[in-house]
This record gives structure tokens, C-alpha cells and sequence, in this order.
């Protein structure tokens, strides 16, 4: 009987974490993310910069982009305000981002 | 009178020469940016009108010329550590490099 309840049990956290699992996994938002993380602020909401020291977005690959922002994140690119942006963003914000942007 | 006519001819001549010179500096200044593109070998990845061969490498075409000359001096000045423009970028002169993301700028993309 104890056995079987700990089994149940087992059971319903692994159907849990699944489905939790499941839910992580949904698609970003990739228009909302680029206003949430303040990206639209010097890119503009569909990748035009909105000065010319900053870079259109717009046209640019998606891969590219992805790398720079890892490279961002991890420090390898340098850049002041950039460096900040990328810090807090997961795996998955930047392919969002990225895919977002680019083409 | 004979040389002063002469004279002129000559120096008709040398004017018409020195125009010449003039439109065909002219004509090449239209070209530089794409001839320093080549030059510096920019076209190898970012290919010649600014749409690079791999998803790896920026697109510069339609680019921000300010942006573009922002990037090639934290190259060329070592900013980046690593980066493989670096080397790319270090033979660059500030006019070098105004020319070239003006020439990138203003290809369509």
C-alpha cells in the first residue's frame, strides 16, 4: 500500500514537471520582449535605429545577431551600454530577440 | 609671334590635359569606395555590395555610416581583443575608413 502511494506520487510530480517542462518551452514573444528589455528605446520596434551611431537591425541575420548578443552577454564584445542590455537576457530571450530582428 | 602663338596652343593644350586629369579623378572618386572595399579586402566575407557570404558575418549594406565608422576604429584601435577584424582593420586611416562605411552605406539592402 505504501509502496504504491510513493509510486502514485512519483508519478504525479514527473506528470508535473513535465508539463511544467512543457510550459518553459512555449515560444517568446519576440515583439513584446523587444519593448520589455528596451531594445525599441535606440533600435526602434522593427530594427531601424533611431540615430545613425547606432545600428539598423533590420536586414540583418538572425544568426549574426544571436552571436552578438552572446558575445554581449559574455563580455567578448565590448561595449558600454550593450554589455548592461545583454547581461540578464537567457538563452532563449536572445534567439527570440534575434529572430525577432533578423532575417 | 609665331612663338607667342605656339605659347597658347601650348598652353590650350596643357589645359585641356589638366581637365582631362580632373573628370578622370573624378570618375575614380565615384569608384574609391567600392576599389578600397576590394583593396582591403572587406568584399571577401562582406561581399561586394555589402551582403556578406555567411549568416556569420554582418550585412553592412544600408548600414549607418556613423555606426560603420564607429566599428572600424574600436577594431582598428584594439577595443575587442579576439575579434578577427582587428587585423582587417589595422592598415585602416581615418579617411580609409570614412570612405569605406559611406561606400557600405550606401548599398541598398
Amino acid at each position: 500500500m505504501k509502496t504504491t502511494l510513493m509510486i502514485s506520487k512519483w508519478i504525479a510530480l514527473s506528470l508535473v514537471m513535465t508539463f511544467a517542462a512543457c510550459g518553459g518551452e512555449a515560444p517568446l514573444d519576440g515583439a513584446a520582449l523587444v519593448v520589455e528589455k528596451g531594445c525599441v528605446a535606440c533600435h526602434g520596434e522593427k530594427g531601424g535605429a533611431i540615430a545613425p551611431i547606432y545600428p539598423n537591425l533590420n536586414g540583418q541575420y538572425e544568426t549574426y545577431l544571436r552571436l552578438q548578443l552572446v558575445a554581449y552577454k559574455s563580455g567578448k564584445r565590448v561595449n558600454a551600454v550593450m554589455n548592461g542590455m545583454a547581461a540578464s537576457l537567457s538563452d532563449e530571450e536572445i534567439t527570440a530577440l534575434a529572430a525577432h530582428y533578423g532575417k | 609671334m609665331l612663338k607667342r602663338v605656339l605659347g597658347r596652343r601650348i598652353l590650350s593644350g596643357l589645359c585641356l590635359l589638366f581637365g582631362a586629369a580632373l573628370t578622370s579623378t573624378t570618375t575614380f572618386a565615384a569608384d574609391e569606395g567600392a576599389d578600397l572595399a576590394w583593396k582591403y579586402h572587406c568584399t571577401t566575407c562582406h561581399g561586394v555590395t555589402g551582403k556578406s557570404n555567411t549568416q556569420r558575418y554582418p550585412n553592412l549594406a544600408g548600414q549607418n555610416s556613423i555606426y560603420l565608422v564607429s566599428r572600424l576604429k574600436y577594431f582598428r584601435d584594439g577595443v575587442e581583443p579576439g575579434n578577427q577584424m582587428n587585423a582587417q582593420a589595422a592598415p585602416l586611416s581615418d579617411e580609409t575608413i570614412e570612405i569605406l562605411a559611406e561606400y557600405f552605406s550606401r548599398q541598398s539592402n
